[in-house]
């Protein structure tokens, strides 16, 4: 047993006694066995063909705080003024260090049979309800992060809506980190139910406050939306964790027949991410939209794995991720569109498109194309490259300096995804992130 | 050859090279302030290159010759510099800039030439009355400035935006390389007409075009003839027409011979 498991183990026996539904002992009973699970198999290592590019090893020389239930940590003013979404009045859950803080969400005013809460409260109030708790995905064999969540799994967001209902306000999702003394690990769970015909916005946040903070922290996400039929689920991704943040993040979408998810990924922080989305059309006319931006400098590495399975005929799916990596950083793509045999109809487009601003930074890119049905329209293609020099020359000739060009450039880049998102509102608050992490782009960190 | 005006441009001698081969070889223009030239001459015959060699591009080698801009070597200067300074080139084909917006280009555009210039920089509002009354000049639709530069612009909206561009940024010396091409008749009066609308006395133009029909609502006070490197001609707008009548290929028996 290595470090790190035994780390673990000593962590699940402290904490069982007081995870949320603790006192259920099916779930206690899922729990231990996913830390068993996860103790035969350990962390992935590079022999791991979807782990290839990302190494996790380090973690294991680092020694981790659970955060476990009670009392958030403080949250400084200036972060607090972090969580408002320009315009946008939300139904806000915030978690502070993997901690529910009651005091910065919103959760008044929810449309009648609306459930929003903390995965905690769910838990203690609902144990019966355990069955609409869906265990690790359906892509593959479980993960060892996935298998750690169901054991760790100590808070997290649930939104459940009954048919024919539709969220006027978005709900904005907070990981917020704030520095701490020791490095701290928390698994957050989320589970999204849409009935029929239902339309939601989510917009997930990474957020970490604390620049200064010396410790690696590690979260580990995992996620689950179930959208019924004819549902619409619009998912915003917003990752702006701190420079030590190690971000593990799985999120599943079950889509069943007409129903349409559109996520936007935005990887603007952190220092080791990972992200997998996995989407699957259970019955025809289904679509998806996978879009996605990482903008990358000093020695971040962030990695995108995506699979959609085409199911079934007659589903839609549109895939484009960019990335922008400057100095050492390293961005990867794996995309897999799966078309099933009898997938007829089948409509699957994907891309990734790269600039890479500097000789040391690096992308490995794979786009792949499974096809086992006739009758299909797919496509996909991958690129490198650097800033168009025409355009370069084009702005220069109209007096911006080759610094104000170049970040020009790179702002359309980005922009170029910005503008795929519906809401004016959300477009205006993504353009001031992506101007703010363009402002200190390519400044030596860490 | 000399102008009665002060001189804005003064080219002597250029030679010019790109990837090891000689484009220019040799070339001498005078423009005055105040003054419309029209440099004409068949494809390939060096215009672009001029056009881009006054903007600064890379890449175009400057083997021997100078260019001289307001009493200044121009040389040295970078292509950013050269817009500061009131040089602007429209060019032959426009490049398609996506996820830019248009009014924010601009936007910094004038602000860094007003910073050159020790302005302040403008509001949006200001700004935006500004654009809002330029448009007018080449009946630019207000629906373009929104969108990413020149992405998805017919070729007549992008000439169009070219000169709109000229507009707001108020050059002293433009070089338009080209901008008649692939417009339809009517494109072609109103670009014409806005051009027309921005001489000043305070301000030069080089109109690049293939062929003269431009020039029958742009009337230039000199045309000159590239061919294979050189001026090979210079006359006032009867020269146009001439080379209407009797197409580029007399240039090579040699101008003065057929001047006869
Ligand atoms: N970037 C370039 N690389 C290589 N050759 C070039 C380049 N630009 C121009 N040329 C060559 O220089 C010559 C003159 O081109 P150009 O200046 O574009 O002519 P014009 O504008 O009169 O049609 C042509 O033979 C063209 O092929
Ligand atoms: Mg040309």
């Amino acid at each position: 047993m290595s470090n790190f498991s035994g780390q673990l183990a000593a962590a699940f026996e402290r904490a069982a006694p007081a995870l949320p539904g603790h006192a259920n002992p099916a779930l206690s009973a899922r729990r231990r066995a996913a830390l068993d699970a996860f103790m035969q198999t350990g962390l992935p290592g590079p022999r791991d063909e979807r782990w290839k590019y990302t190494s996790v090893r380090a973690l294991e020389r680092r020694e981790f705080s659970l955060a476990a239930r009670g009392e958030a940590d403080p949250v400084t003013a200036d972060a607090e003024k972090s969580l408002a979404l320009g315009q946008l009045d939300p139904w806000r859950l915030t978690f502070v260090n993997g901690r529910f803080a009651p005091q910065l969400s919103v959760l008044d005013d929810l449309p009648e049979g609306v459930v929003l809460e903390s995965l905690g409260v769910f838990l203690d109030g609902h144990a019966d309800r355990l069955d609409e708790l869906p265990d690790q995905g359906f892509a593959g064999p479980s993960d060892a992060f996935a298998l750690l969540n169901t054991a760790f799994m100590h808070d997290g967001h649930v939104l459940v809506l009954p048919d024919n209902v539709r969220l006027e306000r978005p709900v904005h999702v907070v990981y917020l980190g704030m520095p701490r003394d020791v490095s701290l690990m928390s698994h957050l769970r989320n589970i999204v139910q849409l009935g029929e015909n239902c339309e939601a916005t989510i917009i997930e946040h990474w957020l970490g406050a604390g620049r200064e903070n010396e410790h690696d922290n590690l979260t580990n996400t995992v996620g689950l939306s179930l959208l019924g039929k004819g549902a619409k689920l619009t998912h915003l991704r917003l990752q702006q964790d701190s420079a030590h943040g190690v971000l593990v993040d799985r999120h599943d979408v079950i889509q069943q027949e007409a129903s349409s998810y559109t996520a936007h990924t935005f990887d603007f922080g952190g220092k080791l991410v990972r992200h997998d989305l996995n989407t699957r059309f259970e019955a025809p006319g289904a679509r998806c939209e996978l879009n996605g931006l990482y903008v990358l400098d000093g020695r971040q590495h962030v990695d995108n794995h995506t699979r959609i399975d085409h199911a079934s005929p007659d589903c839609t799916s549109k895939e484009q991720y960019k990335g922008v990596l400057n100095d050492r950083a390293h961005g990867v793509f794996d995309g897999l569109v799966l078309v099933q045999p009898g997938a007829d109809g089948t409509d699957a487009h994907q891309s990734n498109a790269n600039l890479l601003l500097s000789g040391d930074a690096e992308v490995d890119t794979k786009p792949q194309l499974e096809i086992y049905a006739d009758e299909v329209r797919c496509s996909h293609g991958a690129s490198v490259g650097q800033l168009d020099e025409d355009a370069l020359f084009y702005l220069r000739c109209r007096g911006l300096d080759e610094s104000a060009a170049r970040g020009l450039l790179m702002r359309g880049f980005g922009m170029e995804m910005i503008d795929r998102v519906d809401s004016p509102e959300l477009r205006q608050v993504l353009e001031g992130m992506l101007d703010q992490r363009l402002a200190v782009f390519g400044e030596n960190r860490p | 050859m000399n102008s009665k005006n002060p001189i804005m441009l003064e080219i002597k001698g250029l030679h010019v090279s790109v990837e090891g081969k000689e484009i220019l070889k040799g070339v001498d223009l005078v423009v005055g302030t105040g003054e419309v030239h029209a440099i004409m001459g068949p494809n390939g015959s060096g215009k672009s290159t001029l056009a881009n060699v006054i903007a600064g591009r890379e890449g175009y080698e400057v083997t021997a010759g100078s260019i001289r801009y307001q009493g200044q070597d121009l040389l040295p200067l970078s292509p950013e510099e050269r817009a500061q300074e009131g040089i602007f080139m429209a060019f032959q084909y426009p490049v398609e800039i996506p996820g830019v917006n248009n009014t924010y280009f601009l936007k910094a555009a004038v602000n860094a030439q007003r910073r050159h210039r020790g302005e302040s920089e403008l509001d949006a509002m200001d700004f935006m009355q500004l654009i809002r009354a330029k448009l007018d000049v080449v009946h630019m639709s207000e629906d373009l400035l929104s969108r990413s530069v020149n992405e998805g612009f017919s070729g007549g909206e992008k000439k169009r935006n070219e000169i709109f561009q000229m507009a707001v940024l108020e050059p002293k010396f433009a070089v338009l390389d080209e901008t008649d091409s692939g417009l339809d008749i009517d494109a072609l009066k109103i670009v014409a007409e806005g051009i027309n609308s921005l001489r000043a006395e305070d301000r030069s133009m080089l109109v690049i075009t293939h062929y003269q029909r431009l020039l029958d609502y742009i009337i230039p006070d000199r045309v000159h003839v590239l061919s294979d490197g050189r001026i090979a001609e210079s006359g006032d707008r009867d020269l146009a027409l001439r080379l209407e009548k009797e197409g580029y290929a007399w240039l090579r028996e040699g101008p003065t011979e057929a001047a006869q």
